[in-house]
């Protein structure tokens, strides 16, 4: 009896583990609005149903010294400081684009999860919420109008 | 205008404001320098591929090797980078080897050195404060440079030349490169803090619709241009509708290329404004080419060593000024006090001292700035260099403050100042007068205080200096340096008005000689007079008669100072001059046939060259005056001559009322003049002294007259002449 419970319970976690689904990588593009003013500094971060930063996907801006302006990214990242090495690139201006790759873990997805951008600009100013965008089982391929200095982001499943 | 001494104290103020952030500017700005010219050595041996390959080529050379790619670019240094997913590695940015067609490695930043540099050389690591204090320094900076220059031209002039300091003179050679870089340091400083903003203008363009979906590889732009010409490649998103490539050129223009027809859809293009920020920014990281880039770490490499004699300048002064110690020098008799920018002047001190000491008087050298009269007791001599125009020597630029730092002389002592200099300058050993000026300003007793002047460091100049000292001291007469003496060829020399003859225009001075010269001089040395008031000398040849007596033949010039002020000389008076020997216009004793030709004045040499001449020489002179009148006071003379056999014959010409059709000197060799027949033997030897006019006129008429014996003359140098 031991011996097939055991048979049963070893078969349905290695069939169970063979199905589980994979990864994913998401190719990013930032496209600015063309305001005047210096480079923006933009977080783009992985958020609960609530809207709350769980994980930092991707830093726009590489000097930390002005990270504190993103205040609500900050809350979540400048108590802990966790390391954004190898995640960060330069500010971009009015009119420019970036583009960067991040990985989202398949257990995020259909959980009400979604990608938060947050954008801030030296004294021109500061927007927490550009666009939040949903994670299901597709990642959305469309431009995502945002509201702030970002025109549009566009996302792809790699 | 600036004083000189308020231009060095804002040298030196600025020089210590700007001084930390100079140095590690500097410092970094070299190490940047360094790698800047690392880097465009790469990318020189580069040129040829990045020239030849053209951006289609690169395209089709990455194969299948990316998933997928977000940008190329291409560095100054000749690297070519892709940022996208590699086949076999990961998302990133590799470095891509154009001609192995692979990638070979993952980018490597910058050395961290570097790195680092570069934020100190911009920010000092203070983020925006940094900038502005960089800034600021650099405007500090530049009007540091400004005011070494006019320092510069204060002391030297316009004429180029090395001050023998080598601060000094890599300053100069510093000047313009160090302009250059703050001016376009200043330039991205402007930019980055928007006051200088980069400007361009924008088109855009419809894709038409009919045109066919392509591979990007085959678009045209990327067939037509090579890689040496782009500065990077945006590639787009995706390739849809709406997206694009963005292509950045070397140039600063911009175009946007539809990512599936290949079609322009929009074209950046800066403007004038624009393109020179870009260019001074290209400039001052030394990127624009290999020149700049080792210009600027020649610059680099110099500015340290400015700044290290600069401290090495201030340093010594400091120094100096700690070590000044007066205690033991009230056992001296006299002290001599010496300012020199090059060194010179203390040989002049040391032989005084020496000479002092041989009469049995203590004396001290001390150097200027570390003297001070406070401990002593006796009598002090200032022996003092002018430097450039009638500046004090570079080391003294604060003598001044020195002086006013002075409490007290000594009751009783008497003060000279020996003032060294050059007649050549308008402020001939303007640093000894000046001296001077202050000196009777310290002490309030004017008759304490005496003032002479060397010329070009001139020992017997210096030798009636020093008589005069010894005198004005009560101290027995000393003789300073007896072999440089014997040797110079030049010698002061003092001369009594004997008498005066002539015509008020042209008349000639005899003197008799007072004292004892250290030389004798010849007929046809020069003799230097200054007039009165005057800071300059003006030169006469003089004549020597066998009877000691000396004269000179003056044409009065108008508005000429010394003429004037020789025309008025009474009868007795005394007149300081300076013989200059002028041994190539000599009378030899010779045997050869003579032939004397002046005009004007150029016959005062002459008159005691035919005196020294024996009997029976049989020369012969031509003279060129205005009119009879002005010969007259020469008749006498000529007639002992003549009498005696030493001359054959007087040929004068008038130029105002000629005579026979002979205006001039030299008309008188195509007068079929018998006695002049005999100019072409090969004993002839001509003596000419006067005007360079007369000189020309009688060479080209020899020349017509017979030019191989003219030829011959010259070669065998029985010519002599001193004309002006």
């Amino acid at each position: 009896m031991k011996f097939w419970l055991s048979a049963i319970l070893t078969s349905v976690l290695f069939f169970q583990a063979g199905e589980a689904p994979k990864d994913k990588r998401v190719r990013c593009m930032i496209q600015m609005k063309n305001y005047d003013g210096e480079g923006a500094y933009i977080a783009v971060g992985l958020v609960d149903e609530n809207g709350k930063y769980l994980k930092t996907l991707h830093i726009v801006g590489d000097d930390d010294e002005w990270y504190y302006e993103l205040e609500e990214w900050w809350k979540f990242h400048g108590r802990k400081r966790t390391s954004v090495d190898g995640i960060t690139g330069p500010t971009i201006a009015g009119g420019e684009r970036t583009t960067f790759v991040f990985d989202l873990e398949s257990e995020v997805l259909n959980k009400g999860y979604g990608i938060r951008f947050e954008s801030g600009v030296e004294n021109e100013g500061y927007y927490p919420r550009e666009i939040v965008v949903p994670l299901d089982t597709d990642i959305p391929n469309e431009k995502l109008e945002c509201d702030g200095f970002i025109r549009y982001v566009r996302l792809l499943a790699i | 205008m600036f004083q000189s001494v308020w231009l060095r104290r804002i040298h030196r103020f600025l020089a210590v404001w700007v001084s930390v952030a100079f140095v590690l500017v500097i410092v970094t700005g070299t190490i940047l320098a360094w790698y800047a010219t690392g880097c465009n050595i790469g990318a020189q041996g580069n040129a040829s591929l990045m020239n030849s390959t053209s951006i289609s080529d690169l395209m089709t050379s990455f194969q299948d090797q990316f998933d997928f790619i977000d940008a190329i670019e291409f560095d100054e240094c000749g690297h070519v980078f892709v940022r996208g997913e590699h086949v076999d590695y990961a998302y990133g940015t590799w470095e891509w080897d154009i001609q192995l067609e692979n990638v070979i490695g993952e980018r490597q930043r910058a050395a961290s050195v570097v790195q680092w540099a570069s934020i100190l050389h911009r920010s000092f690591f203070l983020g925006t404060l940094g900038r502005v204090w960089a800034a600021v320094s650099t405007v500090l900076f530049l009007i540091l440079t400004l005011t070494g220059l006019l320092l510069w031209l204060k002391t030297h002039g316009f004429k180029l030349k090395s001050s023998n300091i080598l601060h000094v003179d890599t300053g100069l050679v510093l000047f313009i490169p160090l302009c250059i870089l703050s001016l376009t340091g200043l330039s991205m400083s402007a930019t980055h803090f928007g006051l200088w903003k980069f400007k361009s203008t924008e088109s855009t363009s419809q894709v038409p619709d009919e045109i066919e979906v392509k591979d990007f590889k085959e678009f045209e732009i990327f067939q037509a241009h090579a890689l040496a010409e782009i500065q990077s490649i945006d590639f787009p998103f995706a390739f849809d509708e709406e997206e694009w490539f963005q292509v950045r050129f070397r140039n600063g223009i911009e175009v946007s290329i539809d990512a599936l027809k290949g079609i322009e859809m929009g074209e950046i293009r800066p403007n004038a404004k624009s393109s020179l920020l870009k260019w001074m920014a290209d400039v001052h990281t030394g990127y624009k080419s290999l020149g700049w880039s080792l210009l600027w770490l020649f610059s680099g490499l110099a500015s340290c060593l400015a700044i290290w004699t600069g401290l090495q300048i201030w340093y010594r002064k400091k120094s100096q000024i700690r070590a000044a110690s007066f205690e033991e020098i009230s056992s001296f008799d006299v002290a001599l006090v010496v300012a020199s920018q090059g060194g010179t002047t203390w040989k002049f001190a040391d032989e005084f001292k020496e000479a002092l000491g041989l009469a049995g008087y203590n004396a001290r050298v001390f150097e200027f700035e570390k003297f001070s009269p406070d401990a002593i007791q006796g009598n002090v001599v200032f022996m003092v260099a002018t430097y450039g125009r009638g500046a004090a020597p570079e080391h003294l630029w604060n003598w001044r403050n020195q002086i006013e730092g002075w409490i007290s002389f000594p009751e009783n002592s008497k003060v000279s100042v020996i003032g060294f200099g050059d007649r050549k300058y308008e402020r001939f050993a303007q640093f000894g007068k000046d001296l001077a000026e202050a000196l009777v300003a310290k002490i309030d007793k004017e008759a304490l205080v005496t003032s002479h002047s060397v010329n070009s460091q001139n020992w017997a100049e210096f030798q009636i200096c020093v008589d005069r000292v010894c005198k004005e001291f009560a101290l027995p007469k000393c003789s300073v340096n007896s072999q440089v003496l014997a040797d110079e060829k030049s010698f002061p020399l003092t001369l009594q008005v004997h008498n005066v003859s002539g015509t008020d225009s042209l008349f000639w001075i005899q003197f008799v000689q007072v004292g004892n010269p250290s030389k004798k001089a010849k007929s046809g040395d020069l003799i230097a007079l200054e007039s009165p008031g005057s800071n300059s000398e003006r030169y006469y040849s003089l004549s020597v008669q066998p009877d000691g007596t000396y004269g000179i033949c003056v044409r009065l010039v108008e508005g000429g100072k010394c003429s004037t002020w020789l025309s008025k000389l009474q009868i007795g008076s005394i007149v300081y001059g300076r013989v200059q020997i002028n041994s190539h216009f000599h009378l030899m004793d010779t045997d050869e046939n003579l032939i004397f030709v002046a005009n004007g004045s150029g016959i005062g040499p002459l008159f005691g060259m035919i005196a020294s001449l024996p009997d029976n020489q049989n020369a012969t002179i031509l003279w060129g005056v205005r009119d009879e009148n002005e010969a007259l006071f020469a008749e006498t003379m000529f007639h002992d001559a003549r009498n005696r056999g030493a001359l054959k014959s007087t040929c004068l010409a008038f130029s105002t009322r000629p005579r026979d059709g002979i205006k001039y000197v030299q008309d008188f060799f195509t007068s079929k003049d018998k006695q002049l027949e005999s100019w072409t033997d090969s004993t002839t030897r001509f003596i000419i002294c006067g005007s360079d006019d007369m000189l020309q006129g009688l060479e080209s008429k020899l020349r017509i007259c017979d030019a191989d014996a003219y030829q011959i003359m010259r070669q065998q140098k029985r010519w002599q002449s001193d004309c002006y």
